[in-house]
């Protein structure tokens, strides 16, 4: 009997397990996290569970790891892995031979580099349930909240905190908000909206020192500039969990390098999700940080575990909530072609297209979730499109899917 | 057992869908290959309308978080949904399509 040792028990952990069984795999699967909890839902964490102050969503059913025949080890950490002897070590000091091992690891939280004589212990930032918990705990309404980084998490995080009743101050470094997610469009629409629902945003700030003293926490710019709050929160982006991979001599570059199964430089070695630095469609790779992302490389990963792996490169995919807003993304923001922004005839929302050559490349959408849906179903398929309806914000995208399906057929 | 008239058949054209409101529950009624079925409108992950979705070989994709469900059991095709929907029972006489509310029931 074989036995899959899966490292992580995030999303794609637990998709992992999940697909496995699917597949018909009948070993043994070993399932490893750090996390003492159950999966959960992460992106939750910025949104619904901090501001109701409760637990978010957990990602299976009760009995689920009877149901898929997992050994589940929560609250256990691996320390190391000997590829050549295909052994993995844990804190316990125990062991397990595996035959084939897949990393999902995830990624942490980026830190803030800062002068010396900072103090960072007391610095907040958001990735795991119990970040959540401390936030939770930490957040009182009319409290003054600094956030550094005014990226997709940290502009969750405002909304999520105005919505506590307290206050959030945004400091971002570029010179627009979610310049590298969303583009300059959609990134001075959300800064105007997280304005008006009373956020605080400062661009072209770049936070060099941050004194906690509990009478005066500020945070210090390298220019001068000086912002107190009850309390700050760093949101300066992720970095992938690569550390036992490395040390098991697997190459990485801001992320653990696969190929389009999610193999990495072995068939027993395999990534997905966070900590993966998996090829794209439109190439390149990277690791997307996303969730629908994860779960498609993990479900992918799997197959190829069991030697059916279809290459799957990805198109980045994912959705944020931000001042009230639904937003949701696929594709490279930026690249060649011509941007068609489609306004919502009848309400707020707007959808925002990159159309190169008859194909639509990106698309970006505000509180238009049916659009996006129609419009993200075009961008996998690669269907051609005509660029007259996608410039016609009266002509539905559901109509502009179903026209290009017709052209096909 | 009470069938009540929810809409015409032409409200939904096939490979639709169309949102009623006419229940304790909104229902979504879906047209597969001229075939009509009938399930709760409000996705059981996200809270959120199903008739705007994604209808294929006739499973509906929820348009906020991707979730899927078969619209013919409302049993979950794919996470974040794992609760199944209510399906209710559907006639089609000429061009009037009736509902069964009372008669919806969830398969386990
Ligand atoms: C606050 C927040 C909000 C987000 N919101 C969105 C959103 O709205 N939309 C979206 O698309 N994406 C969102 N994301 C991103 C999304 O959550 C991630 O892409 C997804 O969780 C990645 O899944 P994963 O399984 O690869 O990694 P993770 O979910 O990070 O899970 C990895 C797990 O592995 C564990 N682990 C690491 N090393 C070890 C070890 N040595 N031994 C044992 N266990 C280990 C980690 O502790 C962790 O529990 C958000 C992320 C955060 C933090």
């Amino acid at each position: 009997m074989q036995n899959f040792a899966i490292i992580g028990a995030g999303l794609a952990g637990a998709t992992a397990c999940r697909s496995l069984r699917d597949q018909g795999f009948e070993g043994k699967i070993f399932l490893f996290g750090d996390e003492p909890y159950e999966p959960y839902d992460r992106p939750s964490l910025s949104k619904s569970a901090l501001a109701t102050k409760s637990a978010p969503p957990l990602l299976m059913g009760c009995n689920w790891s009877e149901e898929y025949r997992v050994e589940k080890c929560l609250g256990v950490r691996v320390e190391a892995i000997d590829l050549p002897s295909m052994r993995i070590e844990v804190r316990s000091g125990s062991d397990l031979k595996f035959d084939k091992l897949l990393f999902a690891t995830g990624s942490r939280a980026r830190s803030l580099r800062l002068d010396a004589h900072s103090e960072t212990l007391g610095l907040y930032s958001l990735r795991t349930l119990d970040d959540c918990v401390a936030l939770q705990g930490a957040i009182s309404p009319g409290a003054q909240v600094i956030i550094i980084g005014g990226g997709l998490i940290g502009c969750e995080l405002a909304t999520t905190i105005q919505k506590m009743g307290a206050k959030a101050i945004i400091l971002e470094t570029a010179n627009e908000l979610l310049l590298r997610v969303l583009g300059k469009t959609i990134g001075s629409w959300c800064r105007e909206e997280l304005e008006a629902i009373g956020v605080e945003v400062h661009t072209g700030v770049s936070i060099t020192h941050v004194d906690l003293d509990p009478s005066f926490r500020e945070v210090r710019c390298g220019d001068g500039r000086r912002f107190s709050g009850d309390l700050a929160i760093v949101s300066v982006g992720a970095e992938p969990v690569t550390d036992l991979a490395e040390h098991a001599g697997l190459a990485c570059a801001r992320g653990i390098i696969v190929n389009s199964v999610g193999m990495a430089s072995s068939d027993t070695v395999y990534a997905a999700g966070d900590v993966a630095s998996w090829p794209l469609r439109s190439g390149g790779r990277r690791s997307l940080e996303t969730y629908l992302n994860s779960q498609n490389q993990a479900a992918v990963a799997a197959g190829a575990m069991l030697g059916k792996g279809e290459p799957a490169p990805q198109v980045p995919i994912s959705w944020t909530e931000i001042a009230g807003h639904r937003i949701q993304m696929m594709g490279e923001v930026t690249g060649p072609g011509d941007v068609v922004t489609r306004v919502d005839p009848g309400g707020t929302g707007m959808t925002v297209c990159r159309l190169n050559g008859g194909e639509l490349q990106s698309v970006v959408s505000i509180d238009q979730t049916a659009d996006f849906s129609f419009a993200s179903k075009i961008i996998e398929r690669r269907m051609q499109v005509d660029a007259k309806s996608i410039r016609d914000p009266l002509i539905r995208m559901k109509d502009v899917f179903k026209l290009a399906a017709k052209t096909i057929a | 057992m009470a069938f009540k008239k929810v809409c015409s058949l032409d409200e939904v054209p096939e490979g639709d869908a169309l949102r009623v409101e006419l229940f304790d529950e909104p229902i979504a009624l879906f047209n597969l290959d001229g075939e009509i079925l009938a399930t709760q409108d409000r996705c059981t992950h996200g809270d959120w309308s199903l008739a705007d979705g994604f209808l294929e070989n006739g499973v509906i994709e929820c348009t906020l978080h991707w979730g899927k469900f078969c619209v013919r059991t409302g049993k979950v095709k794919a996470p974040p949904a794992c609760a199944a929907l209510t399906v209710y029972p559907v006639k089609v006489e000429g061009n009037d399509v009736y509902v069964d509310f009372e008669s919806g029931k969830v398969n386990d």
